[in-house]
């Protein structure tokens, strides 16, 4: 066991995703936190806390690419893990090529939410 | 003769004076014996004595007959010069050859010169300098010829102003037929010369003004023949005043119209009443225009007709357009006859109203009777009175309405009557409608077909929206499997612990089961959306797509009372894409918007669909409604699939809609209105290339 756990941030408008996840993280040994809006997040104290974000890409007001954006603006290089519901993979190559570590489609293994995480935990 | 008779009186008194002397002598005493005469000689003394007595009274009798016949004469001479000095004119008696021997005082008072002055006539400024040459060339002939003469001229006053005279010259003869004296009368016609010209003028000028009005003008006789004419007849005519008197038996009045005209004319001459009637006549290239001709007679002072004033307008462009008004009208009635549409105005609070023929063929009443509302509402079909009823009541108040009824016509049909009226202004206080209505019986199977094609419409966008509803429906799945998956890895580690977390485990079980539902009542709703997918690319004319939607639409906005506005551009440029795809997202605005609109009582229900070209080669579609608007909180989720605010709906349209145009390149947005209601635009390029599905 880590002295500190690492914090895994979520943000996404599905309150089922918000619901379940954290649990799971804990499960896994993780410190989480979620947030409904990337507005919220940015709000929140954890930012500079947060080492993984797992991010919702089509929200309501800031989408989770804005968020990415916006982190990167603010010179807060975060590890970003995309979720999402939506099951075009077209997508997945263009959010790596943008920073992205993983993009995950739901409904995800656990497996793939851990390889993931660990991808995410290493490059920091 | 004066002369004469003196000198032969001198003569008699000499005679008498020598014989006195002769007998003075003779009788001297001393000459005779016995101092006395001898008897003879006494006898003869006697006898000269008796001749000188008779002489003296023979003169003194001639003396006293000539001083009568003298005085007789200067009385005579008194009287003429009277006579003539109180002649009211000016006269003069001239010499044969002309020279001025004698004129009258008021020629002398008038002219202010002499005699001698006046004998100088012809170079001096006593006639007008103007009149001069005239006055002597015209004396001198007569003069020479010794006929009388006339000559209007000016003769100068004595103040310089020179008036107008008539100068009038004869001559005198003796027995013998010389010319001995010339008499000369100058009359003073200044007044009556200046009353003249003034009048010359005037007719001149009412002439000019008679000429210069823009219609042809004539006065007739009492009896109505053709008397005086403008020029401008002339001219319209081109034919000489004869011919125009001539109009009777000639070509000038149209032929149909003459009979006509002649009738009219032959009631009218007598008459005396003022006529006016319409006619046509030939203008001078041959053309007949329709003229209008009004005709009143002058009356003179004992109540006779004096002479007719005859004026003719020209109608004809009036005419022309009156003609085309009728067709126009004769169209509008046609078009109302094949669409089974009447129109009225109405008076509802006066119960006054004006309907067009196909109105009341459609009501089947009589077109020369009076409509009430009564009368209408006795063929309202029961069913509908109190449809009926509440309409008349909203139009009492003033607003614009608009109906839908059965009415059963007086033989026994029912009809199908929908219509609108609209106030179009208040007259005293109260409102006056403009309004149509349309039998709609016969149109029963067309809008069956309508229907028809609306339902295949809605059918086919779902069948080719189908891939655009994919990603969302794999959102809407995906969202709650995902729970479901990590729920049940949670509860696995859970019951995987030492000690098993058991509580933790049942609560994520329990979600396990909760998003297991939620999934499954997502399929449930898409499971009639599947069928098959097909994809059209062509170019499409946004403006005739929005009008077939809007055109499908119709009776349901109707039905919901939805008055639709259309402002399509006219200068939109087509755009690439699936024509049924954008014609879904344009009927799914139309129903959001009508169906915004349904708990709206207080307001009108307006729609307003427009078009425009935007900046960037793009097209923009606006509809916007007077509805309940957009609920802040709402905003967000408007475009979320399975998102509603509707009892009755999926909540997939917009979505569908958004992802509809974002494939066409496009966006499709809401803002809230300044007002009530709420705006919604996409706007989408017009090349777009389309991806095919």
């Amino acid at each position: 066991m880590m002295a500190k756990r690492s914090l895994v941030s979520i943000v996404d408008d599905d309150e089922s995703v918000r619901e379940s996840l954290p649990d799971l993280l804990r499960q896994f040994g993780f410190a989480a936190e979620a947030f409904s809006s990337a507005e919220a997040f940015l709000t929140s104290d954890v930012v500079s806390e947060t080492s993984c974000l797992l991010l919702d890409i089509a929200m309501p007001g800031m989408s989770g690419p804005d968020l990415q954006q916006e982190l990167r603006r603010r010179r807060q290089e975060i590890p970003i893990v995309f979720i999402t519901a939506n099951g075009d993979e077209t997508i997945r190559p263009r959010l790596l090529a943008q920073g992205a570590v993983e993009c995950l489609f739901k409904p995800f293994s656990e497996t793939a939410l851990l390889d993931a995480l660990s991808a995410a935990l290493r490059t920091t | 003769m004066d002369a004469t008779r003196e000198s032969s009186t001198e003569e008699v008194t000499r005679l008498r004076d020598g014989l006195n002397d002769l007998v003075r002598l003779m009788t001297l005493p001393g000459l005779w014996m016995g101092g006395e005469p001898p008897h003879t000689v006494t006898t003869l003394l006697d006898a000269l004595l008796g001749i000188a007595t008779d002489l003296d009274q023979r003169v003194a009798q001639q003396t006293s007959e000539l001083v009568f016949a003298s005085e007789a004469l200067r009385e005579s001479e008194r009287n003429s010069r009277l006579v003539v000095d109180s002649i009211p004119g000016l006269v003069a008696l001239l010499t044969p050859d002309g020279d001025v021997q004698f004129v009258n005082r008021q020629i002398l008072e008038y002219t202010g010169r002499t005699l001698d002055e006046l004998r100088k006539w012809g170079t001096s400024d006593t006639v007008h300098p103007e009149d001069l040459p005239h006055v002597v060339q015209v004396f001198t002939q007569s003069i020479a010829s010794g006929t009388p003469y006339e000559i209007v001229q000016r003769l100068r006053r004595s103040d310089g102003v020179y008036r107008w005279f008539q100068n009038n010259g004869f001559p005198l003869r003796d027995t013998s037929g010389d010319v001995v004296r010339w008499c000369v009368l100058l009359t003073d016609v200044d007044e009556r010369k200046r009353a003249e010209d003034a009048l010359r003028e005037s007719e001149r000028e009412s002439r000019l003004i008679v000429d210069s009005i823009p219609a042809l003008v004539a006065t007739l006789t009492a009896q109505g023949d053709v008397d005086v004419v403008n020029n401008r007849m002339l001219e319209y005519f081109g034919k000489p005043q004869e011919e125009v008197k001539q109009w009777g038996t000639n070509d000038i009045v149209h032929p149909e119209d003459l009979p006509r005209v002649a009738q009219i004319f032959r009631q009218m001459i007598p008459s005396g009443d003022p006529h006016e009637f319409e006619v046509r006549v030939r203008r001078f290239d041959g053309v007949y225009r329709w003229f209008q001709l009004r005709g009143r007679a002058l009356h003179d002072n004992t109540g006779g007709i004096a002479r007719w004033y005859v004026l003719l307008t020209d109608i004809d462009d009036r005419k022309r357009a009156e003609a085309e008004l009728r067709e126009a009208y004769n169209g509008f009635a046609d078009a109302q006859r094949l669409s089974k549409t009447g129109s009225f105005i109405t008076d509802l609070v006066g119960d006054d109203h004006n309907w067009s023929e196909e109105a009341y063929r459609i009501f089947e009443f009589d077109s020369a009777t009076k409509v009430t509302v009564q009368r209408v509402r006795d063929v309202i079909h029961p069913d509908d009175l109190p449809a009926f009823e509440s309409v008349i009541a909203r139009g009492m108040t003033g607003v614009n309405v608009d109906f839908a009824f059965r009415i059963v016509t007086g033989r026994g049909a029912v009809k199908h009557v929908r219509g609108v009226a609209h106030v179009v202004e208040r007259v005293a206080g109260r409102p006056m409608f403009v309004g149509a209505l349309q039998d709609v019986t016969d149109s029963k199977s067309a809008e069956e077909a309508l229907n028809r094609a609306r339902s295949e419409l809605a059918r086919v966008s779902r069948v080719t929206t189908l891939s655009a509803l994919t990603a969302s429906i794999a959102h809407e799945v995906n969202q709650p499997l995902s729970g479901i998956i990590t729920n049940a890895s949670t509860c696995l580690r859970m019951l995987d612990g030492n000690p098993p977390n058991v509580d933790g485990a049942r609560e994520t079980a329990r979600r396990t089961i909760r998003d297991g539902h939620r999934a499954a009542d997502v399929i449930a709703r898409l499971r009639a959306l599947f069928t098959k997918k097909e994809l059209t690319l062509e170019s499409v004319d946004l403006n005739e797509a929005t009008r077939e939607v809007m055109a499908l639409s119709l009776s349901d906005l109707q039905r919901n009372r939805v008055v639709l506005q259309s402002e399509l551009a006219d200068d939109l440029p087509n755009i690439t894409g699936d024509r049924i795809q954008l014609q879904q997202v344009i009927l799914n605005l139309l129903r959001n918007a009508s169906d915004a609109m349904t708990g709206v009582p207080d307001r009108p229900r307006q729609l307003l669909v427009r078009t425009e070209r935007e900046n960037g080669n793009r097209v923009r579609l606006t509809v916007r409604d007077a509805g309940v608007g957009l609920g802040g909180q709402d905003m967000d989720k408007l475009f979320d699939a399975f998102y509603t605010t509707k009892s009755d709906g999926m909540g997939i349209g917009l979505s569908i809609s958004r992802s509809i145009v974002e494939r066409h390149h496009g966006r499709l947005w809401a803002e809230p209105n300044d007002g009530p209601g709420a705006t919604f635009c996409f706007s989408v390029p017009c090349a777009a290339e389309v991806p095919s599905a």
